[in-house]
């Protein structure tokens, strides 16, 4: 053994180690970058609702220039700008809507029905897009879908906007039902308008007809009790 | 409790400082995904706004070049293009380091370029901003090099898992085309960043899906023939895809050096020509990818779109300006696939279902012939769908066009655009620098 290996253990035992920091390094550094990583979920937080902002403008925007373009005929410059302000504010009910409702007036019954189908997915008791709905099944002929839709309008809640008024929904189930030979039903629905119309001509005018089909069409059935007409109404 | 005073209990052991590192990073890499996505929208307000004027709209691309390719010339060389092939560099050649300079002069460049209105991704940039984000970490903590490797792909999955909001996804594709390995032991690590980086990315933008899909499912046997047929067209719309990028890179590459600079501006005004024309194919153009997966498009809008797309993409990506190819390949993708399926519907003698899937699995397949990654392609339809009736026909159409893109593209385009710039990665393994990197 060589003098220097001797003294060594003398040096260990004279020289005490140097005591380690309390904190090591590399914890205090990820306690930085835990620190950097909460100033950049703040900041893209505020910038995430500054996006937000802008977005539901921009929505706002293009939905007034659909109305516009809607009231003034022009439907393919509605669909468009309905088509924006629906993918600016994905969140809006009512623009969704109204970009069905478009997309269905335009005869892309495909396309509207997916995006009901998606607002039914979380307001499955809306009055609005079950009504629409209905519309669509009625007219691609799922005769089953249409009165299922028709039920969730007749007895839903508004949720979206402005629905249309029961007595509307249940005239077309009805007119559905006369189309394809359900007659029982028909008359069912029948009787229940009758104890719901409103005292208007017009509506009434509807109630007359769909009880006179309903009676070409199954003359020996228990007619329902006629409408009643208000008073100066036309006759 | 007198133990958890003592200097010896703070001592973390280097597997459970890498764990905590690997989430830290999950949630900074995932918020810079954020932050970038965000910033791309309010440049694309300040920039074209709602209603721009029709100089503005042609302008705009040409403008936001000029700075950019100043930029890209003068401080960020490294920032141009999609982020992918540099992050492979820095994983495969450069032992994980990267200047944490990359990931802002990525930040500076894309967000105008593709704000403005060129048709370019925002993934590929948020990947390379991602991992660099988590390479700076791994350097600022002096890990071991093998260490500052490793968080590569992890800052990379997510960065990913946050930008496009499919975490197994997003751990997929670090593996198969970052590593280049589907069975590195990095996938632990890489779930755990992707995980954080979605957690932190719903907490801020919420649950919304980036996409909105309708369930889809085979109608009929049958109508494997149509989706065979889309695989094949997908595999030659790829290889065309390919080739074309490269083509007009390599004319852009045979322009005097001296024109580099402004070359991303002459882009952008061919961008801004394209805009005129067809504005639906600016920027990264999510909306209408949309509006082809719920079959809203008409047969000759959607081949439109599609063509459009592709030259819109080749000419911003090959003019050297910063932004990714990822999602152009989805758009033009959903847009093939959609005119496929309004074909089908037309002409198929059996029933056949709605164009959406059809576009929905055109995604998938021009993915797996671009991206040649088609593992990656088919978890990402499975996790935007959550639905396994398509999975049958995606499979086959990416399996289809992947094989073709093989065939006549030997390689896959991130390689071939590294090859472009005289650096060359083997498939697995080391990689070996040409003479020129």
């Amino acid at each position: 053994m060589s003098e220097d290996d001797q003294q060594e253990p003398d040096q260990n035992e004279q020289t005490p180690l140097p005591r380690p920091p309390l904190i090591q390094r590399e914890v205090a550094l990820l306690v930085i970058l835990c620190v950097i990583a909460i100033a950049l979920f703040a900041g893209t937080q505020r910038l995430a609702a500054w996006s937000r902002r802008i977005a539901v403008q921009t929505g706002a925007t293009w939905f007034a220039r659909g109305q516009a373009a809607d009231g003034r005929g022009d439907r393919e410059a509605a669909l468009a700008a309905f088509r924006k302000a629906a993918a600016a504010d994905r969140r809006s009910a009512p623009y969704q809507l109204a970009l069905a409702h478009s997309l269905a007036g335009m005869g892309h019954d495909d396309e509207a029905e997916q995006i009901l189908l998606r607002m039914r997915d979380s307001e499955p008791d809306d009055i609005e897009v079950n009504y629409r709905l209905a519309r669509i099944a009625a007219r691609a002929g799922r005769v089953d879908d249409a009165r299922r839709y028709y039920n969730y309008a007749l007895y839903g809640i508004d949720r979206t906007g402005v629905p249309p008024e029961r007595y509307v929904i249940r005239i077309e189930l009805v007119g559905l039902l006369l189309d394809h030979g359900d007659l029982d039903a028909a008359h069912d629905e029948l009787n229940a308008l009758l104890r719901e119309l409103p005292a208007t001509p017009a509506a009434h005018e509807q109630a007359d007809a769909l009880k006179a089909r309903l009676d070409r069409l199954r003359p020996a059935a228990p007619s329902p009790a006629p409408a009643l007409v208000p008073e100066g109404g036309a006759q | 409790m007198k133990r958890l005073l003592t200097p010896s209990a703070w001592r973390v052991r280097e597997n459970q400082l890498f764990l905590a590192l690997t989430v830290v990073i999950g949630i900074i890499a995932g918020l810079g995904a954020v932050l970038f996505a965000l910033s791309i929208e309010a440049a694309r307000h300040f920039l074209i706004g709602t209603d721009a004027p029709w100089w503005r709209v042609a302008l705009a691309p040409c403008l936001a070049s000029a700075v950019s390719g100043i930029l890209l010339s003068r401080f960020f060389p490294d920032a141009r293009g999609s982020g992918i092939p540099q992050t492979k560099i820095a994983f495969h050649l450069q032992d994980g380091v990267m200047h944490p300079r990359v990931a802002l002069g990525k930040f500076l460049t894309a967000v105008p370029v593709i704000g403005a209105g060129h048709s370019m991704g925002r993934e590929g940039p948020s990947v390379q901003i991602g991992a660099a984000a988590a390479s700076w970490a791994g350097q600022w903590l002096r890990l071991p090099r093998e260490r500052l490797r490793d968080l590569i792909p992890v800052g990379a999955s997510a960065a990913l898992a946050a930008a496009f909001n499919t975490p197994v996804a997003a751990v997929l594709f670090s593996l198969e085309e970052i590593i280049a390995d589907m069975n590195a032991p990095l996938i632990g690590s890489t779930v755990v960043a992707a995980v954080s980086a979605v957690v932190v990315e719903r907490a801020i933008l919420g649950n919304e899906p980036l996409f909105h899909v309708p369930q889809y499912r085979l109608m009929h046997p049958g109508e494997l023939l149509a989706y065979v047929s889309l695989g094949v067209i997908g595999g030659i719309a790829s290889v065309a895809f390919c080739k074309g990028l490269l083509g007009a890179r390599a004319a852009f590459q045979r322009m005097p050096a001296r024109s580099r600079m402004w070359q991303p501006a002459i882009g952008g005004l061919m961008i801004g020509a394209i805009l005129l024309v067809t504005p639906e194919v600016a920027g990264v153009g999510y909306e209408h990818v949309d509006q082809a997966l719920n079959g809203g498009l008409l047969l000759r809008v959607a081949v439109l779109l599609c063509v459009m797309k592709m030259i819109a993409t080749i000419v911003s990506y090959a003019s050297g300006n910063a932004g990714g190819i990822f999602a152009p390949t989805l758009y033009f993708g959903a847009m093939l696939g959609g005119a496929v399926g309004l074909i089908a519907r037309q002409f198929a003698p059996f029933p056949v279902a709605a164009p959406g899937a059809y576009a929905l699995v055109g995604m998938g397949a021009l993915f797996a012939g671009i991206i040649r990654a088609p593992m990656t392609s088919v978890f990402m339809i499975f996790e935007i769908t959550q639905d396994y009736q398509i999975l049958v026909p995606l499979m086959v159409a990416n399996m289809l066009s992947f094989a073709i893109s093989q065939r006549y593209q030997p390689d896959p385009i991130y390689h071939a655009l590294l090859a472009q710039d005289g650096v060359s990665l083997p498939a697995h393994g080391a990689a070996t620098p040409h003479a020129e990197a």
